[in-house]
């Protein structure tokens, strides 16, 4: 057995260069891949026979209440905690300034006694205003996506199943607005999850809450229509059950984490770009080819049945539906050489649009899970930027020459290039954008904008190396002591080659929305949907194995795993298990 | 109320941003009060003790080196809280230390210099053996010595009390701290 240091010791394949990788908009085509955290916890979920079952489901006919799902792995044993309560359809909103929604749950660690139970009933619908109870160690909220779900709760009471139209264009019945854990509002620490067996890997503990919600979502719908008409009702078909996902909403709220987390992005990029480096260095074979056929045709029927709001987008999509047409003929006619992927990527990187070099990019990855599946546990990282005090002055300014160079090639001083300033709303401390000169909050003004940052500190390093060119670093930091943080910062990201995403975030021409589909594809979200520049709605878990498929303790786990970019189940067999159920 | 160590660190370094720290400087206030807490040590009381004269304090004024060569360096903390005068001043004794193997820095004039534990860990961490010594005011006279073994974030911490009070008696608010590198300086304190 070869240990993970080994492994990872072994690759010695090429990754891409940061300059090329590190850009925003190529960040903002990532789709999810099989590292994505929502795909590697259905594959740690199904390795390790986790079972999953309803514990307490007390609804009443207008489906409120309280449901509790039991999570039981090797290790431990957790506990979904939901409250489901009435909602004013003026109040239903994906804005985190928002106090009410359809459903709040929590995941708890251990078992959920009647006191702890009180407390939970107290404090979970508050949210971020409650005390929260440091056994839980995820809180989450969801609202109905209303256009869904009373069509399939009608349908189903009366005998029917739901028309495909109903999942095609969000694909989920409850969408999420927000998923706290690590700490928030008195809920466990992050270092309580760090050496827990089940939950090391960043965000699986989320993850775990948000798919368990799919389930309760289903179950909730078939119970409203049996209440509705026990005489009628029928249960929800499995094969539309697995192409039912859970929405999520998300805002700007995200965008600080990209940036203050960049130790963390660097590792899960770099464990990216190591995996595609790995399945470009395989020598292909007919069966790899074949493969990469119906995973790129799977992908274009995936973006074909995609239907989103945002026009941009949609448009996206059907480049990438045109592009993966030409890239299947020529996979299909090309002779088999011996560099086919690096023909294929190089094609790709010179002729196709971003969208679609990623795409192709992950679907590479998906060839070769034996070569490839060890980085999913090197995603996670004991994050902390430190000081080198001892370093000679003038080697921090070369270190920023060297590796922010391209912070430094920018001019800070244009109107375009200082448009938009980042501040923090009093209500619920929301992240916002406001132009400068224009919005006021300028001089509160947060600083998520790294590459400005770096540029005024290059500046006053060489100012300070005129008069002192043998300084240290920290004499330099003892005459201009705010600079600590960043100059903190620059010393420990030059160490690192995909931290930080180069791009100017006063610019005017940024897109914030890129910087949410970064995180939102290595949580394993799917069918992106901008709302505008700043909201982003998704699809988690669509096409995945449901729990009672999971609780079979499934004996392929190969195939059990491979539910990426899923299809509207219009197949024969899928009919005619809807059919059966009619 | 119970309340996470994120939160902790959280809203310290909100609160030390909004009298006046540079970001940079909160955040290690911040952890170092966590620090402090996560030991049970007591860094919010620490903190509280000395709150109204921490927020009181012009946050343009800086501590200034006095004294300093290759080994030895002494440092003004104008009478500020060590969570404003101690980091760059310990990096500096940090920096000497790796130069030279062994260096000692006194900060003189400086309060709440319990909390100074919480960055003295953090540079344990980063591979230095480091000692710190400080006598505390308050009658009986005692004396702290504070010990961390390089790689290691736990501390060895003794108070002994000052049986003979020395006839020269000047106010002593300062702190002491020696760093060595490769050297384990207190062994027998553990």
């Amino acid at each position: 057995m070869i240990d993970l240091a080994s492994q990872a010791a072994l690759v010695t394949t090429v990754t891409r260069p940061p300059g090329l990788v590190m850009d925003l908009e190529r960040l903002g085509s990532f789709n999810a891949t099989r590292l994505s955290f929502a795909r590697t916890l259905i594959r740690v979920m199904s390795r390790q026979r986790w079972q999953i079952s309803c514990d307490r489901f007390d609804l009443n006919e207008r489906g409120h209440g309280e449901v509790i799902y039991r999570v039981q792995t090797p290790n431990g044993r957790y506990h979904i905690v939901i409250f489901s309560q009435p909602l004013d359809d003026a109040l239903r909103s994906d804005r985190v300034i928002a106090d009410a929604w359809d459903i709040t749950f929590g995941l708890v660690e251990g078992d959920v006694e009647e006191a702890l139970m009180q407390s939970l009933a107290e404090n979970i619908p508050l949210q971020e205003a409650g005390r929260q109870h440091p056994r839980l160690l995820v809180i989450s909220r969801a609202n109905k996506s209303m256009r869904n779900f009373e069509t399939v709760v009608t349908d189903l009471a009366t005998g029917v199943q739901p028309s495909l139209e109903s999942f095609t264009e969000g694909g989920y019945l409850y969408r999420t607005t927000a998923v706290y854990g690590n700490g928030k509002f008195g809920i466990a620490d992050y270092g309580r999850l760090r050496n827990n067996p089940d939950f090391r890997h960043p965000f699986s503990a989320q993850m775990t809450a948000v798919y368990v919600l799919r389930q309760f979502s289903i179950d909730q719908v078939e119970f409203l229509a049996r209440a509705r008409s026990p005489d009628t009702a029928v249960s929800l078909a499995s094969p539309l059950k697995r192409y039912l996902g859970i929405g999520n909403s998300t805002g700007l709220g995200m965008a600080p984490f990209l940036v203050n987390h960049p130790q963390l992005i660097d590792q899960w990029i770099h464990a990216r770009e190591q995996a595609l480096a790995i399945a470009k260095s395989q020598t292909p074979n007919e069966s790899a080819r074949d493969r990469l056929l119906v995973l790129c045709q799977r992908a274009k029927q995936f973006f074909l049945e995609t239907n989103v709001e945002d026009a941009d987008q949609q448009g996206r999509n059907q480049i990438v539906v045109e592009e993966l047409t030409g890239i299947i003929d020529w996979l299909e006619q090309i002779p088999l050489d011996l560099d086919l992927w690096q023909q294929l990527t190089d094609w790709a990187e010179a002729a196709l649009s971003l969208e679609s070099q990623e795409l192709i990019n992950g679907l590479l990855i998906e060839l070769y899970p034996q070569q490839v599946d060890f980085l999913e546990d090197m995603m996670a990282v004991d994050e902390r930027m430190e000081l080198t005090p001892d370093m000679p002055l003038i080697q921090l300014k070369q270190l920023i020459e060297t590796h922010f160079d391209w912070a430094v090639a920018e001019d800070f001083d244009t109107p375009e290039a200082s448009h938009w300033f980042w501040y923090r709303s009093i209500e619920k401390e929301e992240p916002r954008l406001g132009v400068r000169g224009v919005d006021p909050g300028a001089e509160k003004e947060l600083s998520l904008a790294v590459a400005p940052r770096v540029k005024r500190t290059y500046g006053k390093i060489c100012h300070y190396l005129e008069q002192n060119p043998r300084s240290l670093t920290v004499e330099f930091l003892m005459a201009e002591p705010t600079f600590v943080d960043i100059v903190r910062r620059i010393q420990t990201m030059a160490g690192t080659a995909f931290g930080e995403i180069r791009a100017n975030l006063w610019h005017r021409d940024m897109r914030p929305i890129h910087l949410l589909r970064t995180k939102l594809s290595f949580l394993g979200a799917n069918r992106f949907d901008p709302r505008g520049e700043r909201w982003v709605r998704v699809t988690f878990f669509q096409g995945a194995p449901l729990i009672e498929e999971l609780n079979n303790e499934p004996a392929d786990l190969t195939a059990f795993d491979d539910w990426s970019f899923p299809l509207a189940p219009t197949s024969l067999a899928d009919r005619e298990a809807c059919e059966s159920l009619l | 109320m119970k309340v996470s160590f994120n939160e902790l660190q959280a809203v310290s370094k909100k609160a030390f941003m909004g009298i006046g720290f540079s970001e940079g400087h909160a955040e290690d206030a911040a952890d170092m009060v966590t620090w402090m807490e996560s030991y049970d040590l007591q860094g919010l009381d620490a903190l509280n003790k000395g709150l109204e004269h921490l927020i009181r304090h012009n946050p343009e004024t800086l501590p200034k080196i006095v004294y300093q060569d290759g080994d030895v360096a002494v440092v003004d903390g104008q009478d500020l809280s060590v969570l404003r005068s101690s980091n760059l001043a310990l990096e500096l004794a940090f920096a000497k230390g790796r130069a030279r193997g062994l260096s000692v820095i006194k900060i003189q004039r400086c309060r709440q210099r319990q909390l100074i534990m919480g960055y003295l860990a953090r540079l344990a961490g980063r591979g230095m053996n480091v000692t710190a010594f400080w006598r505390n005011a308050q009658q009986p006279l005692t004396e702290q010595v504070v010990g961390f073994r390089a790689n290691s974030t736990v501390p060895s911490i003794r108070v002994y009390s000052v049986e003979e009070v020395p006839e020269e008696n000047e106010p002593n608010n300062g702190i002491t701290i020696i760093m060595a590198n490769h050297v384990d300086l207190l062994p027998t304190m553990r």
